[in-house]
């Protein structure tokens, strides 16, 4: 006879509602992963999916992605020249607002060294990749654009011709890809006012072709070279080189590192708080039944006996509640403002840690139930 | 003397708690041998010992001194026989309260089976003999029931059900007519009766009861620890039961 199936039988209504708390619980826990997880993905985004193996950035500076970065774009040209190299991309970034509609929508803008690189990299919803130095975007969904609406940026005008998905900023904040020449223009646009101003001052009116860019992405001709490559690059003395995975660590480490921590704390308390509760819950389960452990002392039940009832309550327990907040999770997902990331490895993470909090919890209401004395029934 | 073997047998039984100026003797130098198919009444106002005496006589206090025996078998001190207390009280004593203290997860027919299954019966066996037991105390119709849905009186009876469900040739009950009205407590304390002839047990029956002692064997007084057995007007063939409180 299983007393824990009995049990739960005979109290199901209390059952769901106490699998329902430990399964929010558990949702709070795994909600805050996956909002690391997407912070991370996103600002990671543009660093892995453009595969460039190599990075050239402002002297002295990490890159674009962890602080201002400006360089001539007449390194292209240099870089290019040397043997190793099989592709460079110049690269902008700017963090702006964009006017949609009637709408005020934050966002980066980003620009592409069209035609060598086409944003063919940038994973697509909907439309096409560029095909045309000017006048086309690539937008994030969660900007509202659609395919085929015009965007005006600072006076420049776009179509947009492809529809990204979970392309955002580090901030969360929806990308908008446009050709490297549209980008400089949009960069360097100033209120004519403001022209006129600075050439009756004297001074050097911003143009697109002047402007600097934020970075040079690098693909080589063979894994092998990246180390000579490197050594060249840095020689010249006025650039920084960063291999992909150095330009991914000042990036988390760096500009993330303080938002990653502050994550990963809450998570821990959110994690120490699922135990707390999920113990406490199996504890409480156990000190309700004190005196059926005392009425299974007293007929002679086994010990194997009372442990399976408190071991089984507590699996069926954790089991319930992940069950509840793999479910519910999908549907509040959407309603967070920032993307939230679960693969399937975190399911199986949480598993992990449901187990072995309930069966911790079980050891908890096992070790009082050892306290419980058998003639406790006579009281 | 009888040479009926003695079910349960104190010999010199003492319990004190505590220890120095502090301590308090609950039951002082009892003795008593109760045999098979011999009903027992337990009498005494409340503090007198009664539930201690019950307590060491179901193996769940051990004696500050003195002997227990159970079936011939020493229960405690040096040179014990009896080494797993609670897997002898799984096999050889049933206990029924003045609660009836079912499981109340379980229905009337499961609470039965439970006492059998953790004494390993077999599952089929433990199904017919539930429903044996049940159909002799007449609840059998309310097998299926929580103990909720059961009224005072069939609730003691599926106690008693349980408490017989391994055929322990001892049965312990501590007040079980207590929250019964006369009628229904006159009624469980026949089927005690009835239990201690079937089951050729020896039944030892706490009580406050005194409407039913004549339906007793014998009647045994606690008061202030001490226990002494009061003479029946009718004695009982097996009456020499050997009482040296």
């Amino acid at each position: 006879m299983n007393l824990a199936q009995r049990d739960i039988r005979s109290n199901l209504t209390r059952f769901l509602l106490t699998s329902l708390g430990v399964g929010l619980t558990l949702l709070a826990a795994m909600s805050m992963t996956g909002l690391y997880r997407g912070i991370v993905e996103d600002a990671l985004a543009i660093i892995v999916d453009s595969r460039a193996e190599l990075w050239i950035v402002q002297a002295d500076t990490e890159g674009p992605f962890a602080e201002a970065s400006s360089l001539d774009r007449r390194v292209l040209s240099r870089t290019l020249s040397l043997s190793g190299v099989s592709t460079a991309r110049q690269f902008t970034l700017q963090s702006r607002r964009f006017i949609i509609g009637s709408r005020v929508v934050r966002g980066s803008l980003i620009g592409l060294d069209y035609p060598a690189d086409r944003g063919e990299w940038i994973p697509l919803v909907a439309g096409r990749a560029l095909q045309s130095g000017r006048g086309e975007a690539i937008a994030e969904e969660s900007s509202g654009l659609q395919l085929g609406d015009q965007i005006d940026i600072d006076g420049t005008h776009c179509e947009v011709v492809g529809l990204a998905r979970g392309y955002l900023d580090s901030s969360g904040n929806p990308i908008i890809a446009v050709s490297i020449n549209d980008s400089l223009e949009i960069a360097t646009h100033r209120p004519s006012e403001a022209v006129e101003r600075a050439r009756s001052a004297g001074r050097a009116v911003p143009s697109a072709k002047a402007a600097s860019i934020a970075a040079i992405m690098v693909n080589l001709s063979h894994p092998s070279q990246a180390e000579r490559v490197r050594e060249a690059i840095a020689h010249w003395g006025d650039v920084t080189v960063m291999t992909a995975d150095e330009q991914r660590s000042a990036f988390l480490y760096g500009r993330l590192g303080r938002l990653r921590g502050q994550i990963l704390m809450f998570t821990g308390v959110l994690l120490v708080v699922s135990a707390v509760v999920i113990a406490v819950t199996i504890y409480t389960m156990t000190l309700e039944k004190r005196r059926e452990i005392a009425l299974l002392k007293l007929i002679g039940a086994r010990n194997n006996v009372i442990f399976a009832m408190i071991l089984q309550q507590a699996l069926a327990l954790g089991a319930l509640g992940y069950l509840m907040a793999v479910m519910i999770g999908p549907v509040i997902r959407p309603l967070f403002p920032r993307r939230l990331v679960q693969p399937a490895e975190d399911y199986l993470m949480f598993a992990a840690i449901v187990l072995v909090l309930c069966a911790l919890g079980a050891l908890l209401g096992i070790w009082k139930a050892m306290q419980v004395r058998a003639q406790e029934v006579l009281a | 003397m009888t040479t009926v073997p003695a079910v349960l047998e104190l010999q010199d039984v003492s319990k004190t708690y505590g220890s120095g100026e502090t301590a308090v003797t609950a039951v002082s130098h009892a003795s008593t041998r109760i045999h098979p198919r011999q009903m027992v009444a337990l009498l005494g106002p409340s503090g007198s010992g009664k539930s201690t005496l019950l307590l060491m006589a179901g193996l769940l206090e051990p004696p500050s001194s003195g002997r227990i025996l159970l079936q011939g078998l020493l229960a405690n001190g040096p040179g014990a026989d009896i080494h797993d207390p609670r897997s002898f009280r799984r096999q050889h004593i049933g206990f029924v309260f003045q609660k009836p203290n079912l499981i109340p997860f379980l229905t009337a027919a499961e609470n039965v089976r439970l006492a059998l299954e953790i004494n390993d019966v077999p599952r089929p066996q433990a199904e017919r003999r539930t429903t044996e037991l049940l159909r002799y105390l007449d609840v059998d119709h309310r097998r299926d029931n929580l103990p909720n849905q059961l009224s005072g009186g069939e609730q003691q009876r599926v106690a008693i059900a349980r408490a017989m469900a391994n055929q322990p040739p001892l049965l312990l009950a501590d007040e079980p007519t207590a929250a019964l009205d006369s009628r229904r407590g006159r009624q469980v304390m026949s089927l005690f009766k009835q239990v201690a002839q079937d089951l050729n047990a020896a039944v030892l029956v706490v009580t406050h009861d005194h409407r039913s002692l004549d339906l007793f064997d014998r009647i045994l007084e606690m008061d202030d620890g001490q226990l002494r057995e009061r003479e029946m007007v009718a004695p009982h063939p097996v009456s020499d039961a050997g009482l040296h409180a």
